[in-house]
């Protein structure tokens, strides 16, 4: 899932975690909803203009968020665990959706209103866009916006801290 | 499981304890000083100086992102060494033997050997360190191997941290009830989250590493201590909602019997009351359990309490309502827009008549539906369940209803009723079902003990290291 930024190797991202962590209980808190909100202004405006089809809409952007923690963040898409009509769980069967699939034809065994039992050919997966290994949705607004997070999340941090300094936090 | 990206890793390795956090930070704090100085500046400035001023905190935000972007490349290239390296060994092996591929594996394996050496007991270290070795490969792992991973790292042996009474009014917890109450919502259940949702937050509390937090080590360890069932508190406080006032009433008992058999050791003759504190050791440790079933109720309360707000603000009933005209809508469409069956094959004429008089049967049909709908006197769940099957043959189902003698329409109405509910009597099954068995009681030992860690590793190895996403649909159809 995407190349993860390994934090040992920047400067800056080792001072943003530390920052996190020697936060006290006020300032983190206010790093959070920032972060949130900022972040969450980012992922899911892209998500929305990348989902196409009103089944993208309602599967993969429903529900998209940050979420933040002492480690970090991270972006999340897909979580609405309501069945939609028919019966499809977002949360469970997004993939389709994301990565598209490749049409297939099966064989079916089916039966006439008479009850005459017979197979024929039918070509699945039509719903879906063709398959692309990388994501067309979530994971290409990840990819495209990755760097950019971690950055707006890094420069959250060192304005929270800077206004707390100046006594505007809390 | 839904979508869930990170950007960072290691990130443990950087605040792990021992080191003093402040110095540090000092090391690399000044990396940051133009970021914090540039937005002063575009604070600073205001008037005719601020848009300046926001070019110049954007130009840092920038730079920052294209340090990051570098980095990403960076590891995005020693990836791919590692992969056309890989790729080499795997074709040399056609030409000579299959040994370099195991020599592979083992060193995989004698990687991740090292990471456990390093293991400080937390399940986030565990993911990190084999994040390391590996690259990434647990945190994009298919769900049932991330529960194999988590109960290795669970097994290997924990850090008994210090617990601190849970305090149920922090900023954490009442984000955890929003979500709760975001959930109970979604799933339209009264009081009662999805089998997703209780197995999301035991992964989540698998892998919790903030020490304030609760989490399914401390819970394991409290189990321990106090001689109470672990497995009952970890799917109670994951969110089983049903068994927690039983729980709790077991756990007062439980607690009170401990007390008693304090009394009696104290009270006896025997010279030796040392397994008195041994017991008020179990007390301790039975109160924290207590503790954390009772911050799990007043969770479920709180998020039950937001729930039945919404449900009085009328929320559900304007979702089944807002279905329900978008459904009309579209059934009134489709039939004012099925023009081609009212045009004669032969002549080519459309037939105008025809057309009107069935459009008006169409939509008289749509009108008593309503009108039916209206006065049918079906509870909310029946309405939802009508309102998904489309307009024209809930109209046809309500009018059977309608028509129907006073037996035919109860039985409609249980019919219905069991249909609309999100998820109906085979609940309690699939919740059986669905909760992980690969979360027992993790067998504790003083010695660090790798084998189910060594176990999940192996059944790792065995996947090749090739991950995919879940490409299965529920029903089993392989989608990619």
């Amino acid at each position: 899932m995407g190349r993860l930024l390994d934090v040992r190797k920047s400067r800056e991202l080792q001072a943003a975690v530390i920052a996190m962590k020697r936060a006290n209980r006020e300032v983190r808190l206010e790093i959070y909803s920032r972060a949130r909100r900022d972040l969450g202004g980012e992922w899911v405006p892209a998500l929305r203009s990348r989902a196409t089809t009103d089944m993208q809409q309602r599967v993969l952007v429903k529900g998209a968020r940050t979420k933040v923690n002492t480690e970090g963040f991270s972006m999340v898409a897909a979580t609405s665990t309501k069945a939609l009509r028919e019966g499809l769980v977002p949360t469970d069967d997004w993939a389709g959706f994301e990565y598209g699939a490749r049409t297939k034809r099966v064989r079916v065994q089916t039966s006439s209103r008479k009850g005459k039992q017979y197979t024929r050919t039918q070509t699945v997966n039509r719903q879906f866009h063709g398959r692309q290994k990388e994501g067309q949705v979530v994971m290409k607004s990840a990819s495209v916006l990755g760097t950019r997070l971690v950055a707006l999340w890094v420069r959250t941090i060192v304005e929270t801290y800077r206004d707390a300094a100046s006594g505007d936090v809390v | 499981m839904a979508i869930k990206i990170d950007f960072l890793a290691n990130t443990r390795d950087v605040v792990r304890g021992g080191q003093d956090i402040e110095e540090t930070f000092e090391k690399v704090a000044d990396s940051l000083d133009d970021v914090a100085r540039d937005g002063q500046r575009a604070g600073d400035k205001l008037g005719d100086g601020i848009r300046k001023g926001q070019r110049v905190a954007s130009d840092a935000t920038e730079r920052l992102e294209r340090s990051f972007k570098d980095l990403a490349d960076e590891s995005k290239q020693q990836t791919r060494r590692m992969e056309t390296d890989f790729d080499q060994v795997a074709n040399t092996k056609k030409h000579q033997t299959s040994e370099n591929i195991r020599e592979i594996k083992q060193e995989a394996l004698a990687n991740a050997s090292e990471t456990f050496s390093s293991f400080n007991g937390s399940a986030s270290s565990f993911a990190d360190g084999v994040q390391g070795t590996l690259g990434g490969l647990i945190a994009s792992l298919p769900p049932q191997l991330a529960a194999v991973g988590a109960v290795g790292a669970l097994a290997i042996g924990f850090i008994t941290n210090s617990l601190q009474q849970a305090d149920t009014t922090s900023e954490e917890f009442k984000q955890s009830v929003s979500e709760w109450t975001a959930e109970l919502i979604d799933s339209g259940k009264v009081g009662q989250v999805s089998v997703g949702f209780i197995v999301d937050e035991l992964k989540r509390l698998a892998t919790e590493s903030d020490a304030a937090q609760p989490s399914l080590a401390k819970f394991a360890d409290v189990a321990k201590r106090s001689g109470s069932s672990y497995k009952d508190l970890a799917d109670g406080y994951a969110g089983n909602s049903d068994k927690l006032d039983e729980l709790i009433r077991k756990g007062k008992a439980h607690r009170e019997e401990l007390e008693k058999s304090q009394a009696a050791v104290l009270n006896s003759s025997a010279a030796d009351k040392s397994a008195a504190v041994d017991i008020e050791g179990k007390i301790k440790a039975q109160d924290e359990y207590n503790n954390y079933l009772d911050q799990a109720a007043t969770r479920a309360k709180n998020a039950a309490e937001q729930q039945l707000n919404y449900a009085k603000a009328g929320g559900p009933e304007m979702e089944t309502k807002a279905a329900q005209i978008a459904q009309l809508d579209a059934a009134y469409d489709d039939a004012a827009g099925a023009v081609s069956d009212y045009i004669d094959e032969e002549s080519g004429i459309f037939n105008g008549d025809a057309y009107l008089a069935a459009m008006e049967a169409k939509t008289k049909a749509l009108h008593d539906y309503q009108s039916n709908l209206a006065t049918s006197g079906l509870g909310p769940d029946a309405e939802a369940y009508l309102s998904t099957l489309g307009a024209q043959d809930a109209a046809t189902l309500v009018q059977a209803y309608v028509t129907g003698t006073d037996a035919q329409k109860g039985r409609f109405q249980a019919v219905w009723n069991e249909a609309g509910k999100t998820s109906s009597g085979a609940y309690k099954t699939a919740l059986e079902a669905g909760l992980p068995k690969t979360l027992p009681a993790p067998t504790i030992t003083p010695a660090v003990d790798t084998s189910s860690a060594q176990a999940a590793l192996n059944r790792l190895a065995a996947q090749k290291l090739t991950i995919s996403v879940e490409g299965l649909a529920r029903n089993g159809l392989k989608i990619f």
